[in-house]
């Protein structure tokens, strides 16, 4: 009250004056005076009403509350065909928008302008009305051996250019451009990772059901520029990438025990890991890439160890008379996720990267394996056979929240995209086929196929290509 | 007169009652939370002597400083009170001065929100700007040459106030803070309002128009949640009259996503065909604030 001038409380007095406050007053002291107690209930009330009814109007003047939900649409992208563009590189765009999930890319008979300039704001009045929130343009030139591409996106509500980069490569690299601007594009809507600009490690699987030839092989994650990596004169399962994607762990059938051996991508050399008796397999590399989670059979148990790559020293990190496998680290490293059937039907247990107590983490019914952890730690990815059913899901590192994503006759071996957004895993329908790669998005809104020459299992995602 | 209660007199009652009740069960329901305390002004009586001898003010005070007026509500009670003291009000020099109205019409503290602006610019927050209102500036003129009309430019007021100049001048003010509604009591408080029904029919109606235009990015970052808030002021039509405002610019940069994934969604909702019925209550649904809360897809 002291805050206020001189002049308000003057004005105020004049406002509202001292007489307004004895209104009610004097009212009800003539009311009493005019007769009976009735009529001053009579008026109280009336007065009472005529408040609330007053007070009630201000609502609309409340703020609106909008809550995410369960409707998800794509953003539209439109890839305008790029100035100068014979190697195709809007067409790989668009194709990795098509099977992004969270961006779909327009039809570009639907266009309602043509690019003539593409550093010139596009006519976003004209994009509008075909429902285009985005807009790529950009050009690309040939200079001998290589080339130059540069993009811009356009935001069509803002009418802003949001991001525009320029690259330059080998001609044969023409693809691994296209994915950057893919990634560039689909990091600066979502905000998320981009995960174009990687490579997969599977299993190629070639030949009759009952002698099938199972190798080594290695793709861009859209399944171009497939290559082996094995003879295949004998079988070779479960590749894993390295954190750096220069090595691959994996498990071999040669004579003797299986064993897991390390293959060097620029080298094409194999060596063995460690020199173990009975069988060593499930290998899998820890995020700095100095040691291999693996399992170790020893009599009817198999125990996880740890072998550092470096020294060569094997520490044991579980002992029981239980089936250990399938270790996965966290991404900080500190954590690894497996398998156990200590508890009877196979279950997920979580424990210290040094060893320690572990914790389960799977409680529903169901057989749990596979596990994988996502490269943002958020979530774990695993398999689950439960009535005869082979789920792929997703749960949190605690267990909670745990869903399925696709479920049916025979789903296997999930692998974490290097954004952690998406998954591959392999599905064989059983019978005289045999199995495919499939790739989904960990919210399970859609499922793409991965073209590969044959049949495929076992994938595993690599980083984002250095 | 008789004592005794009649049966015309329980009917009476109860209805009245019933009615009561009613009143308050709905009203209370959906009463509004309390508006700033700018909205009620304490009352302090003086009488006209005490008023003049505050005015006159005395020989040896310091020359006033000219501030901005501190909330829109005192403007609209009284002109910049800086002005009336005594000493030569430096007055021009207001003019001149861009008003720092905009910072006080969009309710929020801090300078215009602008996301990030390293390369590649995202979505820029343009400076705010509400329709415009008329500034006080004039009206401080107005009132301080009201005020200092027999004197330009003599130390001393010895002149008294003119009541009926300044009553004149606060019913022709106007709010100058659009997202505040005219209150209960002041005299532009004429439009019909609407039921508490109609209220909540529009609000949902809002929220499933900007559902339906907002893509949220895939995932919800780590952390305490950030709900984007976005002011927008409304033509009649339901169309955008001024740039939208992002409120509450997020400080945490991985939420700069869906910072933009929600002034995208205002702007792909422009112009929202607000439907017919609710045009007479345009006043009360002029400018809104809306709320995008990320809730997470992962569960």
């Amino acid at each position: 009250m002291t805050r206020l001038g001189p002049t308000t409380m003057w004005l105020a007095a004049m406002t509202w004056g001292p007489s307004r406050v004895n209104a009610a007053t004097t009212g009800e002291r003539a009311a009493l005076r005019g007769g009976g107690r009735r009529k001053l209930g009579l008026l109280s009330a009336l007065a009472a009403l005529g408040f609330m009814a007053a007070s009630n109007g201000a609502l609309a003047v409340g703020d609106i509350y909008v809550k995410a939900g369960a409707n998800f649409t794509p953003a539209l992208v439109a890839v305008t065909p790029l100035q100068g563009d014979d190697a195709k590189v809007g067409a790989v765009v668009a194709a990795d928008f098509a099977r992004s999930v969270f961006l779909q890319p327009v039809d570009p008979s639907s266009f309602p302008e043509a690019i003539g300039e593409p550093d010139k704001r596009p006519n976003f009045d004209a994009w509008k009305t075909i429902n285009a929130q985005f807009v790529v343009t950009g050009r690309v030139s040939h200079q001998g051996g290589s080339i130059v591409a540069q993009f811009r996106l356009w935001d069509v509500e803002t009418g802003e250019q949001i991001a525009g980069q320029q690259y330059s490569g080998e001609a044969q690299n023409a693809r691994r451009i296209s994915h950057l601007i893919a990634d560039a594009v689909f990091t600066r809507i979502t905000g998320e990772g981009g995960f174009f600009d990687s490579r997969v490690v599977f299993v190629d699987e070639t030949g009759p059901k009952e002698k099938r030839r199972k190798r080594l092989a290695l793709m861009d994650m859209d399944g171009a520029n497939m290559r082996s990596l094995t003879a295949g004169d004998n079988l070779a399962v479960t590749p894993r990438f390295s954190p750096n994607a220069e090595q691959v762990a994996y498990m071999h059938f040669g004579d003797g025990d299986p064993k897991v051996e390390i293959l060097d991508l620029e080298t094409g050399r194999r060596e063995s890991v460690g020199e173990f008796t009975g069988m060593s397999f499930s290998p899998r590399f820890s995020p700095d890439g100095r040691y291999l989670a693996l399992s170790l059979s020893e009599g009817a148990a198999s125990n996880l160890f740890l072998y550092d790559l470096q020294s060569g020293q094997t520490t044991r990190l579980t002992d029981d008379a239980a089936i250990d496998t399938s270790p996965s680290f966290s991404p900080d490293g500190k954590q690894i996720v497996f398998e156990s059937d200590r508890g009877g039907a196979q279950q997920l247990y979580v424990m210290s990267a040094s060893g320690g107590m572990p914790q389960r983490i799977s409680f529903g019914e169901g057989r749990y394996s596979t596990p994988v952890w996502s490269p943002r730690g958020d979530l774990i990815a695993f398999t689950r056979v439960k009535d005869g059913q082979f789920g792929i899901g997703v749960m949190k590192p605690d267990g909670a929240g745990e869903r399925i994503l696709t479920e049916g006759f025979h789903n296997e071996g999930p692998t974490f995209a290097p954004n952690g957004l998406f998954l591959m895993f392999f599905r064989d329908p059983g019978g005289e086929s045999g199995a495919k790669i499939y790739m989904t998005d960990i919210f399970g809104h859609a499922e793409f196929q991965v073209p590969t020459p044959s049949y495929a299992s076992d994938p595993s995602w690599g980083p984002e290509t250095k | 007169m008789s004592e005794e209660p009649t049966k015309t007199g329980y009917v009476v009652s109860g209805v009245l009652h019933a009615g009561l009740l009613a009143a308050v069960i709905f009203g209370f329901a959906s009463a509004p939370k309390f508006e700033d305390a700018s909205e009620s002004i304490p009352v302090d009586t003086i009488t006209q002597s005490e008023f003049n001898e505050i005015m006159k003010g005395e020989r040896d005070a310091p020359p006033a400083k000219v501030q901005p007026p501190a909330t829109p509500q005192e403007t609209l009670a009284y002109a910049a009170p800086e002005a009336l003291p005594p000493s030569p009000p430096p007055r021009p020099s207001d003019e001149p001065k861009p008003p720092p109205k905009p910072a006080q019409e969009t309710p929020q503290p801090s300078p215009p929100p602008r996301p990030a602006q390293d390369t590649p610019s995202p979505i820029p927050s343009p400076k705010p700007k509400p329709t415009p209102s008329p500034s006080p500036t004039p009206k401080t003129d107005a009132l301080a040459k009201l005020i200092d009309e027999p004197k330009s430019d003599t130390p001393k007021p010895t002149r008294a106030m003119d009541p009926n100049a300044i009553r004149k001048l606060l019913a022709d003010a106007k709010p100058t803070d659009p997202a505040q509604p005219a209150a209960q009591g002041l005299p532009n408080h004429s439009a019909p309002r609407m039921s508490p029904s109609l209220a909540a029919a529009l609000d949902a109606w809002f929220t499933e128009a900007y559902l339906n235009c907002w893509n949220p990015p895939p995932t919800v970052p780590a952390g305490e949640k950030y709900v984007a808030q976005i002011k927008v002021v409304f033509a009649p039509d339901g169309s955008l009259s001024a740039q939208p405002v992002l409120i509450n610019p997020p400080s945490d940069p991985a939420w700069q996503a869906h910072a933009e994934s929600a002034m995208r969604a205002v702007l792909k909702c422009n112009p929202l065909h607000v439907p017919p019925q609710y045009a007479p209550y345009f006043e009360q649904w002029r400018t809104k604030t809306v709320h995008f809360d990320p809730e997470s897809a992962l569960g």
